[in-house]
C-alpha cells in the first residue's frame, strides 16, 4: 500500500472497516511511514469531530403523536374523513354553496398579488412546498392550516385580508379568472382591507361570489353570537366587500342580520330574495335630524287625531242614535291611529337615544333604503 | 405479501409502509415517524438551535409526507428522509439570514444593515474555534449527495458497523463500505475547500 492509497482510506482503517487483507497492508504501511501516521492522527481527529457533531439526540416525548397531528390535520381535507367532517360540520352549510371567490375588477389583478402574511399554512397537492411569512402565493395552491395554528392571507395587493381558522382549507384561485380564493372547508374570515383605509366586515366567511367590482363574501354568524331573536334559523348570507371605490354590499340569504357587525362596514347593501337594501353610512347629526323630524312630524299628526277624536266624541251627543254606532267605530278608529302614532313618537324617542348612546361609543350608524338598479 | 415488522427498519419494510401510506393509509406514516425519529431529530439537532428542533423534524415528516408520492425507490426511504431534513435545515438558516437584515434596518433605521453586521474580530477563543468547525462539518455534510450524506450519518450517529448499515439500506456490504470511503474523501475534501475560502475572505 502506498501513501495515496492509505490517505484515501485512513478513515476507513481507523474506523476498523477497512476488509481485513487491506487493513494488514495499511498497517504494514503504517509502521513504515511516519508521514502516513501524521495522516491517520488527522484522520482521528476529523472522525471525532464528526462523531461530536453527529452526537445522537433523542426524539422529544410525544414527538411522533405531535407529528401525526398535523399529518392527519394536512391529509384529511384532501380525503375528507368523517372525523374532519363532524369537526367542520359547522362550516358545512357554508360549503353547501357556491364555491368561495373573490373578485373583482380593479382588485386583482392578473398574475396573482396574494401573498400569506402570516401564520402557519401547509402548501398540500401538487404545489406542495414550505411558505414562510410574506411570500406569494400561486393559482392553484392549496392551503391548509394546521389544527392549532391559523394565518393570514393577504389578498388582492394586499388590499384584502382574509384570516384563515384552524383546520382550514383554501385554494388558490386563478386572479385572471376573477377569483382570489377558494373555500374547501373550515372557516375563514375577512379582517381587513387595509389599503382601503377601512376594516372590513369581521365575519366568518364560508363562500365568495364574483362578480363585477365587488368581492363577495358568503357570511355565517360568528361562533357565540346570539341567535335572532324572532326565531329565525341561523343567519346565511353573503357579503359583498370593500370594491376599489371603497363600498361593500352584503347579500343576505335568510334572516338575522343582526349577526353581522354591520357597523365595521363602509357602506353595505342587504339583500335575499325577498329584500334587498342599501346601508349607508350617515352622520350622527344628519340622523339625529332625521329621527327629530319623524319625531315631530308623527307628535303633528297625533295632535291632529287627537283634535279630530276630541271633536267627534264631542259631538256625538248631537248624532241620532243610529249613527252613533258610525261615530263610535271613527274614533275607535282615531284611537288606535292614535295609538299607532305613540308608539312611533317611542321607537322614535328609543333610537334617538340609541344614537345618543352609539355616538357616545364610538359607533357607527347606517341607513337601510331600497338600492340603485 | 409478507407481514410488515414495524420495529424493525428495514429497506423492504420502509417500501412496504411508504407503499401503503401512498395509497391512502396515513396513519402507516407514523410507523415511519416512530422508526426515523431520532435519526432525523439527531441529525437537526446538530444543525439548529436547540429550540427550532422538534418544530424542523416535524416540518421534514410533514414534507416528506407531501413528498411521498415523489419518492422513487421507496426501498430508499431513509436516505432520501435525510435530504429533506437536510433541506429543512438550510431553509430555516437561509430564512433567518434573510429576516436578520430586514430586522435591523426597522430598527435602527434604513441605514444600519449597511454597516458591519456583526462586531469586528471578537477574540477567537477555542470553543468558538471548535464550534466554527462544527458548523464547516455540517455545511459540508449537507452538500454530500443523499447516498453519502446517510451513510455517514447512520455510521456516526447511529453508531452502526457496515454490515448492519448493509442491511438497513438494502445494498451489499462492499458497496457501502466503498461509499463510506468515498462519503469520507468527499467531506474531506469539501471541508478543505471551505476552509481555503473562508481563509481567503477573511485575509
Amino acid at each position: 500500500m502506498n501513501c495515496e492509497r492509505f490517505d484515501d482510506q485512513a478513515e476507513l482503517y481507523t474506523v476498523g472497516e477497512l476488509p481485513p487483507e487491506l487493513a494488514a497492508e495499511a498497517e504494514a504501511h503504517l509502521a513504515a511511514c511516519p508521514a502516513c501516521r501524521q495522516r491517520a492522527a488527522a484522520a482521528r481527529r476529523r472522525l471525532r469531530a464528526l462523531d461530536a457533531a453527529l452526537a445522537p439526540h433523542r426524539a422529544p416525548e410525544g414527538f411522533v403523536a405531535r407529528t401525526m397531528a398535523r399529518i392527519r390535520a394536512e391529509a384529511a381535507p384532501l380525503r375528507a374523513e368523517p372525523l374532519r367532517r363532524r369537526v367542520l360540520r359547522y362550516a358545512a352549510i357554508a360549503a353547501a354553496a357556491a364555491l368561495l371567490a373573490m373578485a373583482g375588477y380593479g382588485l386583482l389583478r392578473p398574475g396573482g398579488d396574494s401573498w400569506l402574511e402570516n401564520g402557519t399554512v401547509a402548501v398540500l397537492g401538487p404545489n406542495a412546498r414550505p411558505l414562510g411569512p410574506r411570500q406569494a402565493l400561486k393559482p392553484g395552491d392549496v392551503l391548509a392550516t394546521p389544527a392549532g395554528g391559523s394565518a393570514t392571507l393577504a389578498l388582492a395587493g394586499g388590499r384584502l385580508r382574509v384570516a384563515l381558522a384552524p383546520l382550514t382549507t383554501v385554494r388558490i384561485a386563478d386572479p385572471s379568472t376573477g377569483t382570489a380564493l377558494q373555500l374547501v372547508s373550515g372557516e375563514v374570515y375577512c379582517t381587513g382591507s387595509k389599503a382601503e383605509g377601512t376594516p372590513s366586515v369581521a365575519c366568518p366567511l364560508a363562500n365568495v361570489a364574483a362578480g363585477p367590482g365587488v368581492v363577495s363574501l358568503h357570511v355565517t354568524p360568528e361562533k357565540g353570537a346570539s341567535p335572532p331573536a324572532n326565531g329565525a334559523e341561523p343567519f346565511q348570507g353573503t357579503v359583498t366587500l370593500a370594491s376599489h371605490d371603497g363600498t361593500a354590499r352584503v347579500m343576505a340569504s335568510g334572516r338575522g342580520l343582526a349577526a353581522i357587525p354591520l357597523e365595521q362596514g363602509h357602506v353595505l347593501a342587504l339583500s335575499s330574495d325577498r329584500r334587498r337594501a342599501l346601508l349607508t353610512p350617515v352622520g350622527f347629526e344628519q340622523l339625529r335630524e332625521v329621527l327629530n323630524a319623524e319625531r315631530r312630524a308623527a307628535a303633528a299628526r297625533h295632535r291632529e287625531l287627537e283634535w279630530r277624536c276630541d271633536t267627534l266624541m264631542g259631538g256625538i251627543q248631537w248624532v241620532a242614535d243610529p249613527d252613533r254606532v258610525q261615530v263610535l267605530r271613527w274614533a275607535d278608529e282615531l284611537q288606535e291611529a292614535m295609538g299607532q302614532l305613540r308608539a312611533i313618537q317611542a321607537e322614535l324617542d328609543h333610537r334617538l337615544k340609541l344614537l345618543e348612546r352609539s355616538q357616545a361609543e364610538g359607533r357607527r350608524v347606517f341607513r337601510l333604503s331600497p338600492p340603485r338598479r | 405479501m409478507t407481514p410488515v415488522d414495524s420495529g424493525e427498519p428495514t429497506p423492504a419494510a420502509d417500501a412496504a409502509l411508504v407503499a401503503d401510506v401512498v395509497e391512502g393509509n396515513t396513519e402507516a406514516f407514523g410507523d415511519l415517524a416512530n422508526r426515523y425519529k431520532s435519526l432525523v431529530t439527531s441529525f437537526i439537532a446538530a444543525r439548529v438551535a436547540a429550540s427550532e428542533v422538534e418544530d424542523l423534524a416535524q416540518d421534514t415528516f410533514l414534507r416528506a409526507f407531501r413528498m411521498l408520492a415523489s419518492l422513487r425507490d421507496p426501498a430508499a426511504f431513509a436516505s432520501w428522509l435525510l435530504g429533506i431534513a437536510s433541506h429543512v435545515c438550510v431553509d430555516w438558516h437561509r430564512s433567518r439570514r434573510r429576516h436578520a437584515p430586514l430586522e435591523d434596518e426597522d430598527l435602527l433605521g434604513p441605514g444600519a444593515a449597511l454597516g458591519p453586521r456583526r462586531s469586528p474580530a471578537e477574540p477567537p477563543d477555542a470553543e468558538a474555534e471548535r464550534q466554527e468547525a462544527a458548523r464547516l462539518l455540517l455545511e459540508s455534510l449537507d452538500r454530500l449527495p443523499d447516498a453519502y450524506r446517510a451513510t455517514l450519518v447512520l455510521k456516526h450517529m447511529e453508531g452502526l458497523r457496515c454490515e448492519e448499515i448493509a442491511e438497513r439500506l438494502g445494498l451489499a456490504l462492499g458497496t457501502v463500505t466503498s461509499r463510506l470511503a468515498r462519503a469520507y474523501k468527499l467531506l474531506r475534501d469539501r471541508l478543505e475547500g471551505l476552509a481555503d475560502t473562508e481563509r481567503k475572505q477573511t485575509e
